[in-house]
């Protein structure tokens, strides 16, 4: 194996990029909560609020409501790996490490597939 | 609805606490709890606690890669098996009765109770916290060895992870310490850091199905968030040792409790 210390300014921005992706992301699933909260007429059950498809997304962008908020925090969340992936891929090529920018970038493609079938 | 959130919330935390006090992540304890407690349906309660181990994992493993204790190298050579493996797993668990979902978890806590049993590390510390937990940045010289064997075992680790809703560190960890010649510190932090982008491979086929719920993901997956960074902040404190059989108990009833009611057998008082 490699040097691990010769990856280390990509370990910060990948370390920098995780915390505060998860961050952002928890703040926001928060602010929807409590949005959601604060409205008043909410019954004593629990609403079944399945997420919206990226299709439609778009279009809730137009009045956002606490439900769209939650939606787009679960998905800054969702996403943050995958900013994760797309880094490494750009430091192993700014390394002229061509084996793993070609094996990061196989994996950032395996992603993309997966959220390929969500735009579907 | 307030009661229902604060519970949620609260399951949350407790089982983000715990998962990270014992190393073995918040999904083997927020799918029982989901699913026995709660009543959320298997696929719906596995969507949110992949959910939940991406926040956990990005939030552990900025630490460790901070740390220079991840191998980013090994991590991303096997995360081309584990993200096929979790596809698998996620498109599987679509067209899987939620029964055999319900077996197939009662039989994964099994295996946690037998490996926290026989001290095997899943992330590190399942048998207590490590005696050398000093934070040592000087990672030993290593060879890694049967890198095959550590693909075969990652793409599996995948597949439980899209599957049934946890990390898989349960897998790989052992596999990289005992099979592949990787410090266990290494083994850990590379697990962790792999772990966040197995769960986003298949994150994205639950939300295609519309298995996620917001109103349960939301006050859940910031609980977990919580808990977990509470509860990894304190692990090298805690002797973990005195909870162990405690948590053996919990996981064995928990598992008893899963299998009874994935063969539709009278479930017990929970």
């Amino acid at each position: 194996m490699p040097d691990i210390e010769n990856t280390g300014q990509a370990n910060i921005y990948i370390s920098r990029v995780l915390l505060v992706g998860s961050g952002l992301g928890a703040g926001v699933i928060a602010l929807g909560l409590l949005w959601f909260l604060l409205q008043p007429g909410n019954g004593n059950t629990l609403p079944a609020a399945p997420v919206t498809p990226f299709a439609q997304l778009a279009d809730q962008l137009d009045h956002v409501g606490p439900l769209t908020v939650i939606n787009l925090g679960l998905l800054l969340l969702m996403i943050t790996p995958i900013v994760r992936v797309i880094i490494a891929v750009v430091s192993f090529f700014l390394e002229r490490d061509r084996k793993y920018t070609l094996i990061s970038l196989v994996v950032l493609a395996i992603l993309l597939f997966s959220v390929r079938t969500a735009l579907a | 609805m307030l009661i229902t959130f604060s519970g949620l919330a609260l399951g949350g935390i407790v089982a983000g606490f715990f998962g990270s006090l014992l190393g073995l992540g918040g999904g083997i304890f927020i799918i029982p709890m989901l699913n026995l407690i709660f009543g959320v349906e298997m696929r719906s309660a596995v969507a949110v606690s992949l959910v939940a181990v991406i926040a956990t994992s990005s939030a552990a493993a900025s630490v460790y890669v901070q740390e220079r204790l991840s191998d980013i190298r090994l991590g991303m050579t096997l995360e081309l098996a584990t993200t096929l493996g979790a596809i698998v797993g996620g498109l599987l668990a679509g067209r899987l009765p939620r029964e055999a979902l319900t077996v197939l978890f009662g039989l994964l806590l099994l295996y946690t109770a037998g490996s926290m049993v026989r001290n095997i590390p899943a992330q590190g510390n399942s048998g207590g916290p490590s005696r050398d937990n000093s934070r040592k940045k000087v990672v030993p010289e290593y060879q890694v060895r049967n890198l095959s064997v550590g693909l075969g075992a990652s793409f599996f680790a995948g597949n439980i992870s899209g599957l049934l809703g946890v990390g898989g560190g349960i897998i790989k960890v052992p596999v990289m310490y005992l099979s592949m010649g990787v410090p266990l510190k290494v083994a850990t932090a590379t697990s962790n850091f792999m772990i966040g982008v197995t769960a986003a491979a298949s994150a994205f086929i639950y939300y295609s199905r519309g298995d996620l719920d917001l109103l349960v993901a939301g006050p859940v997956v910031l609980g977990v968030f919580l808990g977990a960074r509470t509860g990894s902040r304190i692990m090298h404190r805690v002797r973990a040792a005195y909870l162990k059989w405690f948590f053996v108990a919990v996981l064995l009833y928990t598992a008893m409790q899963m299998l009874l009611k994935g063969f539709n057998l009278h479930v017990l008082w929970f």
